[in-house]
């Protein structure tokens, strides 16, 4: 029985520490540099802005495919320079590509980094869930004193 | 045995031990996920993609870096010291020996409770600092667990683990005189491959053939083959040779 009071007040505890953690932490923006192909991993919601230079003629076609729905997010076929934006409504991977003749870069900037709606109600979920647990068994054994 | 393993699971001092590495290791795996986002090259089909995509975030389940096995270390040190040694300094240990059980059964019951202890605090909050951060791809996180074969072979990799502290801290515990000493004595033997980066030793052993098969192969069962093949002589041979070797040290050394 104590062990299991220990697990559920671990979590209590562990689950209050996360958010001063992540608040810090999201505040920083993520940079990357697309060439060719990449799939991102990001580890929490946000905006990601998309932006490319390319000489006036050039054309290429500039893609963000979500793997976790199976959607496509942006498709676009540009000339020249290029600037978009992409919610990214859940964590975890991101595919972007670039499909071109001569090579263009694009720079990915995730800003507005929040965490989703899901992974809040998990968190305030189990959090909410063991800490019930533990009052209720905290109670029992006080009342059969 | 078992009415022991139960004791030793309520006992308020292991408890404590218990809740510091459960919460320290949770913070740090969290704060280890949230701070990194890792980039990987993917070629191919939409289906390839995903495919690729759930692998990579299997990758990313939090594994022992440096500052998480100081942690692990530490914890298990205190647990396996406090068990086996903390009751022969304060002389409990007189009558817990003088009971009509063999002192190997005691020791390993111990043994036994530290693992499932240690265990439980590095699996349970690994997990809780994974679906805090990508518990909102649900389908990629079930198909990497499941589909790709993440979810048996990182229990394995957490198995190898703690057999590996456990078993050389309990090692330690029966040779050295008092909790002090065997408290420090654990703590330096497993940072010693840190220090000296022996690629041949746990920790980085069990991390590196892990990351290498899951990373290489491509069948569940090829993956988790590979990771038995690379890390069996340390990560379980070693370790129950070790752990055998203290149990028949505690039948030879007296209670005190």
């Amino acid at each position: 029985m104590r062990l299991l009071k220990a697990v559920l007040l671990s979590v209590v505890i562990m689950t209050l520490l996360v958010f001063p953690i992540e608040k810090n932490v999201l505040t920083q923006p993520i940079s990357e540099v697309i060439l060719v192909e990449q799939g991102i991993i990001v580890p929490s919601s946000g905006i990601a802005m998309l932006s490319s230079s390319a000489d006036d003629g050039t054309g290429y076609t500039v893609r963000v495919f979500d793997p976790e729905s199976g959607r496509t997010l942006l498709e676009r076929n540009v000339t020249g320079s290029f600037r978009g934006r992409v919610m990214l409504e859940h964590s975890g991977p991101y595919y972007f590509s670039v499909r071109t003749m001569t090579p263009v870069t694009i720079a990915v900037r995730v800003i507005n980094r929040y965490p989703s709606v899901a992974v809040l109600n998990i968190r305030y979920g189990l959090g909410a869930m063991s800490a019930f647990l533990l009052a209720v068994i905290l109670l029992m054994e006080g009342r059969r004193k | 045995m078992r009415a022991q393993i139960r004791w030793e699971l309520e006992d308020p001092y292991n408890l404590i031990v218990f809740m510091f590495g459960f919460i320290m290791l949770g913070i740090t795996f969290f704060s280890g996920l949230t701070s990194n986002d890792t980039v990987f090259m993917i070629v191919g089909p939409d289906s390839v993609i995903v495919s690729e995509s759930a692998k990579n975030i299997g990758l990313t389940l939090p594994r022992l870096g440096v500052e998480e096995y100081t942690i692990f270390a530490l914890t298990g040190a205190l647990l396996v010291s406090l068990m086996l040694r903390y009751d022969r300094d304060t002389g409990v240990a007189k009558s817990v020996y003088s009971l009509p059980v063999r002192n190997h059964s005691v020791v390993l019951s111990k043994a036994l409770s530290a693992m499932v202890l240690l265990f439980l605090a590095s699996i349970l909050p690994a997990f809780l600092a994974f679906f805090y951060i990508y518990g909102d791809a649900p389908n990629l996180v079930k198909k990497a667990l499941l589909e790709e074969g993440f979810l048996a072979g990182y229990i394995l990799y957490w198995v190898m683990m703690v057999l590996y502290v456990v078993s050389l801290s309990a090692l330690v515990a029966m040779l050295f005189p008092n909790t002090f000493a065997s408290l420090l004595g654990c703590i330096t033997l497993l940072y010693v491959p840190l220090v000296l980066k022996l690629r041949s030793l746990p920790p980085a052993i069990i991390d590196d053939t892990f990351f290498k098969a899951y990373a290489t192969q491509f069948y569940p069962a090829d993956r988790i083959a590979a990771f038995l093949d690379g890390s069996f002589y340390v990560g379980l041979l070693l370790p129950v040779v070790m752990l055998g070797i203290a149990l028949i040290l505690s039948e030879w050394r007296d209670v005190l």
